[in-house]
């Protein structure tokens, strides 16, 4: 069989049910007698087993055939989930992820798997002797069929054997055809062509001639040899419409010998039953996949997102044509336009949305893993994985998060006696929540463990030759903690195997930036710290608010904007050379964009009153005059290409309304020069 | 660079254009088109030779001043002024010329290398020269001029 185009799923859907195995050990662990858990682990082994056996890796295959034994003992009762059989489990489900991984590289390797497989087999017969007989997994053993009840010729016969013999699977498949079906030999015609596709089908009862002849009640069945599994089998014909029940059974050398005193109606009546219960839990696990989907490639999507902008920058000039005309029916054509492209840019920037849940799953098996090799005790606590963020942040944001994580767990939480000497709950705990706010998404990182000292990092500052004394001097506390987002900077007394491997929280901090988003720390020494993660909802579209320097148009991006306010040149004050404002008791610094952006000297200099922008970054605030302002307008990002890739003060480009090309300004790297300025 | 061989293994097609009294070319294959003068937005703290940002078909370019670049006199905009969009190495740029003249096909052996003529310090954006019917046209370095290190 072909398998090369299926691979791609094969492994999509591996990893989502390895993620499920993931979670609900987790959940086991502490629920050790949860059957429902258990029933979902089996059932994601179970079908990762299917999965790999059609595909042909006999090791996935294996192992989690093995991993079914031992949890159809734990379902049984006739095994405790001790926490030695959920380590070996959960190891069982790393060596999956691993072999899953390397299915394209090194084939299929039997021989890492054997330990495990081992250390299986021994949980098995030490725990029940008698269960050795179920070696063969329990759906398939309900289904054996006796083989004598089929009519096979000789030839039949032998292939029979000789695929058992080899190993290849042979089904016995009663299909039944939904009351009122007007055109039978063709659904008996669609169910054989599909059945040819994944095997060899070798008898048919009644015979294919009859079938076409529609010669038969609503019922037929058939034999097939294939590398199939069971499961995949009645998926694929349970696909074909108006097929009321299938039913897959076994065919295997063991039921040769079995007593034959089974009559007809018993056969048909028990193997029944265990097919409804089959298709339950597919319907299940549809289920928990939260309906039906489609897999779209990231580009295609990508594609489509960028004729949005395109339409909405079209619809932007369009708008400004009806300005200009003031023809009534098109303007309240150019509404309705609005309406729709507003609504078209919000599903597709939904159908991009992922949610962090994606993310944050993985997180809980790191922590316990984390926490076990360093003694600690901790509790991690997730909030909101149902928030969405789009897919290209998704997919950044795991590396800085796990960095957080794990510099809490190595760093911020203590031992539990020293928790227990400082009165707190023995057990850390560490916070992961995700929360909208306004236009961004916020991800906090918050641990109650024994915060950042400031004054241990100006040491370090010092130390390290970042800072100067005086300069480390000057810093206020909370811009003190600010340093360890430095380059270079890194805390740890002890480079450990967990965090500081002088890594640190700036690359952390370049990554949140690079993704258009700001990291902040707050910290209470002895009560724990948090780290505050804002990320753009969306990188493509957004609200901004152009404004005009010296004959150029500017679009600072709104949801860093505070507020405009309209001053007299007399109220711009300065100290030691940085000139400031004060608003609202607040001194703020202010910024002259023509000394950055090289523009001539503004002329509104003259004039009594001044417009400033005032932008904030965390809770850094500073104020940019600009000569006039404009207005505020969706605008489509546009990248400035790699050649102008290197200027920091522009974050990017857009087309306005008239074709034109603005600059978007990056107030986070402004807010860093202000000082300078 | 692609110097692929369009209709025989020795002729190369040039698209020919003018900076002030001096004829230049680049090989066909790297431009992709040429445009009218545009508006361009300047952007800050970049060097003198990028002239800024064009909106081509809604993807934003830079543009380059070609001669600047090369370091001859500058001169107004007019009618004639053209934008040629030419990719290289993944990048797609505009430069400013005074005027397209033409495309022609030019014989290989009729092209000398730039080392023997030119030197200096814009040398290294020459690649070579082509004499064709007694005009003397100086062939482009397009990577050398696109220099992706700003």
């Amino acid at each position: 069989m072909e398998v090369s185009q299926y691979m791609e799923m094969f492994i999509e859907e591996s990893q989502e049910h390895l993620q499920v195995l993931n979670k609900c050990l987790l959940d086991l662990e502490n629920d050790p007698s949860n059957i429902h858990l258990l029933d979902e682990i089996f059932r994601s082994a179970h079908t990762i087993k299917g999965m790999s056996a059609t595909m042909g890796f006999s090791s996935i295959a294996e192992l989690t055939h093995e991993m079914e034994n031992i949890l159809d003992l734990l379902r049984n009762e006739k095994l405790k989930a001790t926490s030695n059989i959920i380590d070996i489990l959960f190891q069982c489900v790393d060596m999956l992820g691993q072999l899953i991984e390397n299915t394209d590289s090194d084939g299929d390797n039997h021989s890492i798997i054997l330990p495990l497989l081992n250390e299986l087999k021994n949980i098995a017969v030490n725990n029940s002797p008698v269960q050795q007989s179920a070696e063969d997994d329990i759906p398939k053993s309900n289904n054996l069929v006796m083989i004598n009840k089929i009519p096979f010729n000789e030839p039949e016969k032998n292939l029979v054997f000789s695929a058992l013999n080899q190993g290849i699977n042979v089904f016995y498949v009663q299909i039944s055809l939904s009351e009122g079906c007007l055109l039978k030999a063709v659904r008996v015609y669609m169910v054989l062509k599909s059945l040819d596709d994944i095997g060899e089908v070798i008898k048919c009862i009644p015979t294919t001639e009859e079938l076409e002849k529609e010669n038969f009640g609503s019922s037929f069945e058939i034999v097939l040899i294939t590398d199939s599994t069971a499961d995949s089998i009645m998926r694929e014909i349970l696909s074909i419409s108006e097929i009321s029940n299938v039913d897959v059974q076994t065919i295997s050398l063991n039921n040769l010998n079995t007593d034959s005193n089974d009559d007809n109606e018993h056969l048909s009546a028990t193997p029944t039953n265990v097919s409804t219960t089959k298709i339950n839990s597919l319907d299940n696990e549809k289920k928990h996949k939260g309906g039906q989907s489609v897999r779209v490639d990231i580009e295609r999507l990508d594609a489509l997102l960028n004729l949005v902008g395109e339409l909405v920058i079209n619809k932007t000039r369009l708008e400004q044509l009806g300005l200009t005309h003031r023809l009534n029916d098109l303007t309240e054509t150019i509404e309705q336009m609005d309406r729709v492209t507003t609504d078209l840019q919000n599903v597709v920037m939904k159908v991009r949305m992922v949610p962090v849940g994606q993310v944050f799953n993985r997180f809980p098996r790191m922590v316990r893993d984390l926490s076990h090799e360093l003694h600690k005790e901790i509790n991690l606590i997730i909030e909101g994985e149902d928030t969405e963020l789009d897919r290209t942040v998704i997919d950044e944001i795991g590396d800085p998060i796990v960095h957080l994580l794990r510099n809490s767990i190595d760093h911020g939480i203590e031992h539990a006696q020293e928790r227990q000497a400082m009165g707190k709950n023995p057990t850390g705990h560490i916070y992961l929540i995700a929360k909208h706010e306004g236009n961004n998404v916020v991800i906090e990182v918050k641990d109650d463990g024994r915060g950042i000292i400031p004054s241990n990092i100006r040491k370090a500052a010092v130390d390290k030759e970042l800072m100067t004394q005086q300069d480390v001097d000057k810093l206020d506390d909370n811009e003190a903690v600010r340093l360890i987002f430095l380059p270079g900077f890194s805390t740890a007394n002890t480079v450990t195997d967990v965090s500081g491997r002088g890594v640190g929280m700036d690359a952390v901090k370049t990554k949140i930036e690079s993704l258009g988003g700001t990291i902040d720390v707050d910290t209470t020494p002895g009560n724990g710290s948090k780290f505050i993660i804002r990320l753009p909802l969306t990188l493509a579209i957004i609200q901004a608010l152009l404004i005009r320097i010296a004959n150029e148009i500017y679009a600072i991006p709104l949801a860093s904007i505070d507020s405009t306010i309209n001053v007299n040149i007399s109220d711009i004050k300065t100290i030691q050379g940085q000139e400031v404002i004060l608003l609202r008791g607040q001194i703020i610094p202010i910024i002259r964009l023509n000394k950055v952006l090289g523009t001539e000297q503004q002329s509104v200099e003259q004039l009594n009153d001044i417009f400033i922008v005032i932008v904030h970054i965390g809770d850094q605030r500073a104020g940019i005059i600009v000569d006039t302002l404009i207005g505020q307008q969706e605008i489509v990002i546009k990248s400035l290409g790699k050649l102008l890739s290197g200027i920091k003060t522009i974050a990017g480009a857009t087309i306005l309304g008239n074709g034109q090309v603005a600059l978007i300004l990056d107030v986070s790297y402004l807010m860093q020069l202000k000082s300078e300025v | 660079m692609a110097q692929e061989d369009l209709y025989s293994s020795n002729m190369d097609q040039l698209v020919v254009f003018k900076l002030g009294s001096e004829e230049y070319a680049l090989s066909i294959l790297q431009v992709q088109e040429i445009k009218k003068m545009t508006d361009i937005t300047r952007v800050p703290n970049t060097p003198s030779y990028i002239t800024g940002v064009i909106n081509l078909r809604g993807s934003v370019l830079p543009v380059i001043d070609l001669k600047n670049r090369l370091g001859l006199p500058a001169a107004e905009y007019d009618d004639d002024t053209r934008i040629i969009i030419v990719k290289t190495d993944d990048i797609v740029v505009g430069l400013i010329v005074d005027f397209v003249t033409e495309v022609m096909m030019i014989d290989k052996t009729q092209i000398d290398a730039a080392q023997t003529v030119v030197t200096g310090e814009t040398g290294k954006y020459v690649s070579g020269i082509g004499k064709y019917n007694g005009r003397l046209i100086i062939l482009l370095n397009l990577t050398a001029i696109v220099g992706v290190n700003i």
